[in-house]
């Protein structure tokens, strides 16, 4: 390092902006050690939120099913040719009759690799 | 180190050690917030808070001075983007009749060097002051700025130019 240098560094050292107005290292310690306490609880409120959430869904899973409401009526669904989709209020009417009502295919005479279209 | 004196999440971090080096870390803290001392406080005490909680976590790798360092600046910038952000929302959201709160660079005495060293660019002064203040290597300076060596010396060189200039200090930048 040049004189110049040493000088530069000398000038500012003996005029340091924290002269005089460093905070006590102990308080500061202490203050610090209550921030990171307080940092801590929340993350083992969050962790034990996270645990319950987790027990609840591994208890709800492993709970035996119960029997599922099926809205097919099976007599009546074996007595008629006719469906139609049941309790689903947001499809539009359809109705089908398997006998009547055969859909058209499309069909081609032309085959392919001995198979038709 | 005496077994108690250890920090629990930082085995490699004393607090004698950080005590020896406490008004360094002041002293750098304050230059990143304008020499606001209240700001300064909060930034080292942060700093301690993430040494104690281990969320910065000292590997040997470096002095203790330069991770803390390290640590004062990365706290120091993401406060600055918070501050900016935050004011760059009021402007937008329709409370720009009041202009936006400059920051005032309050140095030490108007004739100190420091007041020459404050009107360098942020980097050159950064690296002025951990080179010739608080006694770092290039290296070191450089890894607490978070640039390249190469970076560091560029800015070391542009600094020492221009404080020659200034100070009329001719052989500052051999």
């Amino acid at each position: 390092m040049t004189n110049a240098n040493q000088t530069l560094g000398t000038a500012m050292k003996a005029d340091l902006p924290e002269a005089g107005r460093v905070p006590d290292f102990d308080m500061t310690m202490q203050v610090a050690e209550r921030r990171a306490s307080k940092n801590r609880r929340p993350r083992i409120v969050a962790a034990a939120a996270i645990a319950a959430l987790a027990a609840a869904i591994v208890l709800n899973v492993s709970r035996p099913p119960v029997d599922e409401t099926t809205f097919i009526e099976m007599d009546a669904f074996m007595s008629t040719t006719s469906w139609s989709a049941p309790s689903d209020s947001l499809l539009p009417e359809s109705r089908i009759n398997i006998y009547e009502d055969v859909p058209t295919l499309m069909e081609s005479t032309e085959d392919y690799g001995g198979a038709l279209l | 180190m005496r077994d108690d004196d250890a920090l629990q999440n930082n085995p490699l971090v004393s607090r004698s050690a950080l005590e020896a080096i406490h008004s360094q870390v002041f002293g750098w803290a304050l230059s990143r917030c304008n020499y606001d001392h209240p700001t300064a406080e909060d930034l080292v005490q942060q700093a301690y808070v993430e040494l104690l909680t281990g969320k910065a976590v000292f590997d040997d790798k470096s002095s203790l001075q330069t991770f803390v360092f390290g640590v004062v600046q990365n706290l120091a910038r993401s406060r600055f983007r918070r501050i900016t952000s935050r004011l760059r929302l009021l402007q937008t959201f329709g409370r720009s009749e009041e202009p936006a709160a400059e920051i005032q660079v309050e140095t030490g005495r108007a004739d100190s060097v420091w007041r020459v060293v404050a009107e360098l660019p942020d980097r050159q002064r950064d690296i002025v002051e951990l080179m010739f203040c608080r006694d770092l290597t290039i290296e070191e300076a450089a890894a607490v700025m978070g640039v390249t060596v190469g970076t560091g010396r560029q800015h070391y060189a542009r600094a020492k130019k221009a404080l020659a200039a200034k100070l009329d200090m001719e052989d500052l930048h051999d």
